[in-house]
């Protein structure tokens, strides 16, 4: 990915193109897929789409402080409603499991349009860099865009107007010549802008909006590092040496109660572990319904069993719980100097018949 | 080595209790496999012992889900254990015993042990005689109960199976095909 603006034409017109190649194509056979593909397509189309708005992102950063910035913020105020629309309409295509295909053409259309939003602003950027440094690579491309945007700027003096004001809003500002686009764009404005421009501008704006919007996103998605995830159903339990005991808890009915932590997240957790001395049956079945059950629940208000690990020999099983700090009863025997208050009871009643329910 | 990478980079460890796909990579070098046994044979081991807990469900008289359960459980393992090292027979015979379990109609071990007996008597051509309780029984119990166990371990005790015979039921229904054949040829 290029750092700088400079240098990169040739790159961003190869990566260009095969977007709008497959763009293409997925465009003819979009009717012959099934639901999974367009699941697939569109996750495609998304990381596409990310991966131009990361390009499109890096310039921005660099440029510290411009007139456009303030602009900037004052469409994003002015446009909460828009963007708001624009978010309903990008979200679904993303979590949506299951869409029908009618759903999935119209989704898919609309991020194809908003895509081709982008492509014409890249191909105005790439057109507008060609004519700087002479290098004529993009003739073939500038009627394809003109086609596909939305912005039916017919005639050509507005398309030029169109190059200089893009460049600004996305810019690069290095050279004179865009530099003087800038100020050919200033006498624009204080000319009390013609009805085209107008149409032009909130066309940029919807651009910006989506771009910070998918930006957004794009750092929600990339933030949090990735947790492993082990399988105990097919990498088997783990082995009680993955915890360090603590202490003693207490010892119940079916089985004693340690205090330990996971030496791997530093975790507290309570091990408790079950009486198997009478096994003369095997595993016996009061266990194995305990566990089986407890495995199940998942509830706020029920101690959750997060894994079953065994001793070095398969002697002892652990269940490996979270640690809750007191229980109910050694508290109302021991801990208390006053009874609990009405609105006590109220919540902890409430919260042990949610947790039966 | 993956203990100190996990503690230098601090990465969350989270542990699943689902019971996911497996991924290509698990299923085809199985692990009988990578002990060199070929293919066929390994498929051939896992046939002959879902049949051994077919028909000692049957003659256990335990309903047929407590039979798909254990051939499901027996299936599992050796995906990610080797026949080599673990005799298919000791481990047909604890996936029942831990099924009868898990679908709350339990059998006592040594009637399993009893039936696969008979059932080993019955294919290889013997005279039909009751089970000695002797020394050997005792080890082959104990073999069981330690079967049982590795079982429960290297299935993380995720052994609740959802089975798709219901499901296959309610699919037809809603279809409205109600050839009794169909069905029967479905499940």
């Amino acid at each position: 990915m290029p750092k700088s603006g400079s240098g990169s034409p040739a790159r961003r017109a190869d990566s260009h193109s095969s977007h709008h190649h497959s763009h293409h194509h997925h465009h003819s056979d979009l009717r012959k897929r099934r639901d999974h593909d367009h699941d697939e397509y569109l996750e495609n189309k998304y990381t596409d789409l990310r991966d131009k708005l990361n390009d499109l992102r890096r310039p921005n950063r660099d440029r510290p402080n411009s007139s456009d910035r303030n602009r900037h913020h004052q469409h994003q105020s002015k446009n909460k409603l828009e963007k708001t629309d624009l978010k309903k309409d990008l979200s679904p295509a993303r979590t949506k499991p299951k869409i029908t295909d009618a759903e999935v053409n119209e989704i898919v259309s609309e991020e194809e349009e908003e895509e081709s939003e982008h492509e014409t602003e890249l191909e105005q950027k790439n057109s507008k860099r060609s004519n700087q440094t002479a290098e004529d690579s993009s003739p073939n491309k500038r009627p394809r865009s003109r086609s596909n945007s939305r912005e039916s700027v017919s005639n050509s003096t507005d398309e030029e107007e169109a190059q200089n004001e893009t460049p600004n809003n996305s810019d690069y500002g290095e050279n004179s010549s865009q530099k003087s686009g800038s100020l050919k764009k200033v006498e624009i404005r204080t000319r009390s802008v013609s009805q085209e421009i107008e149409t032009l501008e909130t066309q940029n704006e919807i651009k910006t909006e989506e771009r910070i919007d998918l930006d957004e996103s794009v750092d929600i998605i990339e933030n949090p590092p990735e947790p492993i995830i082990y399988y105990c159903a097919t990498q088997g339990c783990r082995s009680v040496e993955e915890f360090e005991c603590l202490n003693k808890i207490e010892e119940g009915a079916y089985g004693v109660v340690y205090r330990a932590k996971d030496k791997k997240t530093n975790e507290q957790v309570a091990l408790k572990r079950l009486k198997m001395e009478k096994e003369k049956d095997g595993f016996p079945i009061t266990s194995l319904r305990e566990v089986d059950t407890l495995l199940k629940c998942k509830h706020p208000n029920i101690v959750n069993v997060r894994e079953i690990v065994v001793g070095s020999n398969m002697d002892k099983i652990y269940m490996v719980m979270e640690f809750v700090e007191h229980d109910l009863k050694s508290l109302m025997q021991y801990g208390m100097k006053n009874p609990f208050m009405m609105s006590e009871v109220k919540c902890l009643m409430l919260q042990l018949l949610s947790g039966i329910a | 080595t993956s203990d100190t990478t996990l503690k230098s980079t601090n990465i969350q460890l989270k542990v699943s209790l689902e019971v996911p796909l497996m991924t290509k990579e698990q299923l085809y070098p199985t692990p009988s496999m990578k002990d060199n046994i070929p293919f066929d044979v390994e498929f051939d081991l896992r046939l002959i012992g879902c049949e051994l807990i077919q028909t000692a469900g049957r003659l256990l008289k335990l309903p047929q889900t407590a039979m798909a359960t254990g051939q499901v459980l027996f299936h599992r393992f050796y995906y990610s254990k080797s026949f080599v090292k673990n005799p298919m027979e000791y481990y047909a015979m604890a996936a029942i015993f831990l099924s009868t379990k898990i679908e709350e109609c339990p059998r006592r071990i040594r009637d399993v042990l009893n039936v696969f007996h008979h059932i080993k008597q019955v294919r290889t051509g013997k005279v039909i005689k009751p089970m000695q309780i002797d020394e050997s029984y005792h080890i082959a119990k104990n073999q069981v109960i330690k079967a049982e166990r590795r079982l429960l371990k290297e299935l993380g005790f995720c052994v609740h199976v959802k089975h798709p015979h219901k499901m296959i039921l309610i699919y037809l229904q809603a279809m409205e095909c109600n050839q009794e054949s169909l069905s029967q040829k479905a499940w």
